[in-house]
């Protein structure tokens, strides 16, 4: 049905059910609606909390799902605490629950019982970008002989395509440690929290790739992706750190199965 | 979801990527609930009630048009639990779904469960919903257990939890709509708390049983129907 019937006065309200119906459905203090009852006219106070409550628990599930380390780190309690405030305040808006989440780690970094883990949001971060690299669609990653038929005095000019799977996560935490240690089931020893780490997310094939990068890389990385030339991106990392290796760095990238393709830009 | 707040253009997108999904497996059966999850902008990631009414009815009827002619298909379409009733109905469940089997060329889902759960939250026979359902139509049944709660006045509300062993009420009404139809494809639904793989195999024998039983007998609707 186009949009626009449904904007018209008679249609819109002959369906003004479900605007009534699902107003409460993720606030608590509202009353249940008054166009449901039980049979005979009975209450439907219990009758309308289980829609409220299969709503919650079931986006809550979604949010655990699909922030496995994050809910290992806080434990079940404080996770679907913390998810139920940020269900309520932000609903997913597709039926796709794999893209629900996106907006869930700016979240935990403002929400007020987690400020003593203040890496939890960039564990957090890892997470969807693991589950976005998962989801991305299937391509070819291009191998180091991608640059062998690029000539040497072009090779400044070379601009990267990235793989559809590749992400770069920055974090002031050592991020990559904490990520690392709470997505497999053995026990996590303690972890010092200070030092930064970055990470290349992606996924050359079916198995989603965690690299993690050396100082520098992540800058380098972030330049490629986002069609800088590669004498650009190399010139920023260096800028931030003179001993950054660029073949080093080069050769990591395309054998991670960042990219998919490399031409001669210009 | 067949009442679809989305916009046109959100559910044209949706209608691609499901006959894209349709077309790559070539599943043997389709079917889609009678509820809705989405309004304005916001999924609800559950199965929600509609009143029954003309309105609502040539809007569904819409809605299973565009889906069946997106996927060049007819699909089935599945009777819902409810907890809730909309006094503004002015139909049956049954001649709402006999009505949309009618407009849209669709065929059903019977999920036997629902039928029960949706009986004993509002206080009618299941028999009776049985007798008044098209069961020419239906191509698949669903089986599946509830969790038992209490209404407002501490009557029982049941809960299609799918989280236990279908109750000895709903495995006698699929013998009933078996002895009727005949064999069906038959779907056990039991996706929470799953238990060791012994207790769900038993649980699918039985079925079967039931199935077998009435495999030669000379039942009122015939195995056509059952290819949707």
């Amino acid at each position: 049905m186009p949009q626009d019937e449904l904007q018209s006065g008679d249609l819109a309200h002959r369906f003004d059910y479900a605007a009534a119906f699902s107003a409460g459905l993720l606030d608590p203090d509202r009353a249940p609606p008054d166009a449901v009852s039980g049979p005979n006219g009975k209450a439907a106070i219990k009758r309308y909390a289980v829609y409220r409550n299969n709503v919650t628990v079931s986006l809550i599930d979604a949010l655990a799902a699909s922030f496995p380390a994050t809910l290992r780190i806080t434990g079940p309690d404080f996770f679907r605490a913390m998810a139920r405030f940020h269900v309520r305040e932000t609903p997913p808006s597709s039926p796709l629950l794999f893209e629900y989440g996106r907006d869930f780690p700016d979240f935990i970094e403002r929400y007020e019982y987690a400020q003593s883990m203040p890496w939890l949001a960039d564990v957090a971060r890892m997470e969807r970008a693991w589950l976005d690299a998962y989801h991305a669609a299937d391509a070819e990653p291009s191998a180091s002989g991608a640059l062998a038929s690029i000539s040497p005095e072009r090779l400044a000019d070379t601009v990267f395509v990235p793989h559809p799977a590749t992400r770069a996560i920055r974090s002031r935490y050592p991020v990559v440690t904490i990520f690392a240690a709470n997505r497999s089931d053995g026990p996590v020893g303690r972890i010092d929290a200070s030092g930064r780490e970055d990470a290349l997310i992606t996924r050359p094939g079916l198995e989603v790739y965690v690299l993690h990068l050396p100082p520098g890389s992540a800058v380098f990385l972030d330049r490629l992706m986002a069609g800088e030339p590669l004498g650009a991106a190399a010139a920023a990392a260096f800028a931030g750190r003179a001993e950054f290796d660029l073949s080093a760095n080069i050769a990591d990238l395309l054998q991670a199965g960042a990219f998919t393709a490399a031409h001669q830009g210009g | 979801m067949h009442v679809d707040r989305r916009t046109a253009a959100a559910r044209q997108s949706a209608s691609c990527r499901f006959k894209a999904l349709v077309d790559r497996y070539e599943p043997a059966l389709v079917s889609e609930h009678l509820a809705w999850s989405t309004h304005d902008t916001t999924y609800y990631n559950d199965l929600l009630p509609l009143p029954y009414t003309p309105a609502t009815v040539s809007r569904v009827a819409d809605h299973i048009d565009e889906m069946q002619r997106a996927i060049g298909r007819p699909i089935l379409l599945e009777n819902p639990s409810t907890y809730v009733l909309f006094p503004e109905s002015t139909m049956s469940e049954t001649d709402f779904i006999r009505d949309l089997v009618r407009r849209t060329g669709c065929g059903l889902l019977l999920d036997v469960n629902n039928v029960f759960v949706s009986a004993t939250n509002h206080g009618y026979s299941a028999l009776s919903y049985l007798a008044d359902f098209p069961l020419d139509h239906v191509g698949e049944i669903h089986l599946a257990g509830h969790a038992e709660q209490e209404d407002d006045e501490g009557d029982v509300l049941l809960i299609d939890s799918h989280d236990g062993p279908v109750a000895d009420a709903v495995w006698k009404l699929f013998d009933v709509v078996i002895g009727r139809c005949g064999p069906l494809p038959t779907l056990i639904e039991w996706d929470s708390d799953i238990p060791d793989w012994p207790v769900l195999k038993a649980e699918a024998a039985a079925a079967q049983a039931i199935l077998d039983r009435h495999a030669d007998s000379d039942y009122i609707f015939g195995k056509a129907h059952a290819a949707g």
